[in-house]
């Protein structure tokens, strides 16, 4: 199976043989496992691997744990209460944060800019809905000011994978990743404005209104999502 | 190698490096200061103390975030002295980030809450910060630990020959030092921040966890920045790092939130700058 | 949602044993990839999740008593 895929990837790409044993492991380290669908290799190195183990781990503490009752207090006076959250609430805020967690272990494994770019997107779209889920003004005017950062994001992010397409001609990360194959710096640049602007944590947050929602585990999952979202396109674009 | 052994060691070496940094604080402030053994006292304490798990916390997320902690550190450890990749280790600390931030939202205390959105508000600018080690990248040709100490070797140290970018690692490094002026998301102010509600043996869990960090953040700039050594020398090294580390903790007051962001920024811009001189200039320095 | 009350605890002689057996985890983990019968990351790995373990239950289990939680610290 890896010989046809090395056979017909070469048949259509210019690049040398050698190129496909993944000989470059300066960055990340050997890759432990892959899995070749086509010329789309999905793999895992220790890096990745790292990163995928974590996003499991957050994934069943957010399906099996059950959420905090935010402890608020009323201002003026001394006097306390603690939020509770209705079962609808929890169950549409469960489900989207393990959509989430889905998301980013198949961005994390991915091994096709494309596929990577879309499952941001899914990244973008679940934590919206895990925002959104929460019936307050506040928090209700931060999920739709997200939704619009999350939309304008989606662009450039598609927009660079288009453009790594344009100017290489293939899509896999296993090929993008030999240093036989130059991606300009500008198609990197916009995969990385896409994410910054997909992941909510850390440019999003000084709104800091979503924390009036009761956060762990789900609000949780959003900062877990971006940053790990964001340490993967941080090696993707070293590597290509 | 026997990794159980360095860990403990390293837990026991962190434990002695958080105690010498109160004392030398200490000094420098004309007090006596605690004993340097004072944190293996608190781990000790912590562990005899009372545990509950509060009655509005997410508990799964409450107890699983200090095993987490330990976890990654105990990682670093091992991908550290085997050479493994720099990214590996970048991963870790934000993989903290998320901890420190699961630490404060698990609780439901507002403390808790406050010190989680500083943990977001500062990764703003301590992503970018660590993010720099790309410029070793471009600077060595690699980011496996071993390629490095090799290259260091052939090209001289990279203290002198890539300084921007040893300042950047070593703001992040300061940041989290206890007693930091960084160390935004324990003031005082919103009682101890993200570890307000972790009490008990889950305190002793994190002191633990805290130790294998800063022995791992010191071990990794000196491995990265002055190379290989032995490891008495690579301990000394340590030591004499955090020192100059404990001098600025002890003069400096803990900064605003905004204010910390912004000098956090301030670096950024200097190593931004100086990328942008390799890649016009054309190969190294 | 109301919660029920009643939580599980963990005793103390349930956190000793968690504790022992994640130590000679950890022990036998360590000395096999040192002796070369498994591979080093996998040993690695096993040490990194039976630590941490190993930490919390051996401080859970010394712990001083059990008692029901209580509400968080919300100011003087």
């Amino acid at each position: 199976m890896y010989e046809a895929m090395t056979a017909s990837v070469t048949a259509s790409m210019p690049v040398s043989e050698s190129a496909y044993g993944f000989t470059q492991t300066d960055i990340e380290g050997q890759a432990l496992f892959s899995l070749p669908f086509g010329d789309i290799v999905n793999f895992l190195t220790p890096y990745t691997a790292v990163l995928f183990v974590f996003a499991l781990t957050f994934t069943i503490i957010a399906l099996i744990s059950k959420p905090e009752r935010q402890v608020d207090t009323v201002m003026g006076g001394d006097a306390y209460y603690t939020k509770d959250i209705s079962r609808e609430t929890l169950r549409f805020q469960r489900f989207m944060a393990i959509a989430c967690g889905l998301a980013t272990m198949g961005g994390i494994m991915a091994g096709d800019v494309f596929n990577f770019t879309l499952f941001t997107a899914f990244i973008g779209i679940t934590n919206i809905g895990i925002v959104a889920a929460v019936k307050n003004k506040h928090i209700l005017d931060n999920a739709f000011e997200y939704g619009l950062l999350a939309m304008i994001g989606t662009l450039p992010l598609f927009v660079g994978a288009a453009l790594v397409l344009a100017t290489t001609g293939t899509l896999s990360m296993w090929i993008l990743f030999t240093p036989e194959v130059a991606v300009p710096l500008f198609a990197k640049l916009l995969l990385v404005i896409g994410v910054i602007a997909e992941g909510m944590a850390p440019v999003f947050v000084a709104k800091a209104e979503i924390t009036r929602a009761p956060g762990a585990p789900y609000i949780l999952m959003v900062h877990v999502s971006s940053l790990l979202i964001f340490l993967r396109v941080i090696e993707i674009v070293i590597s290509m | 190698m026997m990794i159980l052994l360095y860990i403990i060691f390293a837990v026991i070496v962190g434990l002695l490096f958080h105690g010498i940094h109160r004392k030398v604080i200490a000094r420098i402030q004309t007090r006596p200061g605690p004993p340097i053994w004072q944190e293996f006292l608190h781990v000790m304490k912590f562990s005899f103390k009372q545990t509950w798990i509060p009655k509005t916390a997410s508990k799964v997320l409450f107890v699983a975030i200090v095993p987490a902690v330990i976890a990654i550190w105990a990682g670093a450890l091992y991908v550290l002295f085997t050479g493994g990749s720099l990214l590996v280790i970048f991963g870790v600390y934000l993989l903290h980030k998320i901890t420190e931030h699961g630490l404060g939202l698990s609780s439901g205390s507002p403390y808790g809450k406050l010190g989680a959105i500083r943990s977001v508000l500062s990764a703003a600018s301590e992503i970018p910060l660590i993010a720099s080690i790309a410029g070793i990248y471009f600077v060595t040709g690699s980011l496996m630990i071993s390629d490095i100490v090799a290259y260091q070797a052939d090209h001289g140290i990279l203290l002198i020959t890539a300084l921007p970018i040893a300042l950047a690692m070593y703001v992040i490094i300061l940041s989290k030092v206890p007693y930091s002026p960084f160390g935004i998301i324990e003031a005082k102010e919103i009682v101890s921040g993200n570890k307000t509600e972790h009490f008990g043996a889950f305190r002793a869990g994190l002191e633990v966890g805290f130790a294998l960090k800063t022995f791992v953040l010191l071990a990794v700039f000196v491995t990265l920045f002055i190379g290989a050594m032995p490891f008495w020398m690579l301990l000394i090294a340590s030591l004499i790092l955090l020192l100059t580390m404990s001098f600025i903790c002890a003069l400096t007051p803990m900064l605003s939130p905004y204010d910390a962001v912004t000098i956090q920024i301030g670096v950024i811009i200097i190593v931004i700058i100086y990328m942008a001189f390799i890649a016009f200039a054309g190969g190294m320095p | 949602m109301i919660r029920k009350e009643t939580e599980k605890k963990i005793s103390k002689d349930q956190a000793k044993a968690a504790a022992l057996i994640s130590a000679i985890i950890c022990i036998t983990a360590s000395a096999l990839a040192f002796t070369g019968h498994i591979n080093g990351w996998l040993g690695a790995g096993i040490v990194v999740v039976a630590f941490p373990v190993f930490v919390l239950s051996l401080f859970t289990a010394l712990r001083e008593s059990t008692k029901d939680g209580d509400y968080p610290f919300v100011g003087y």
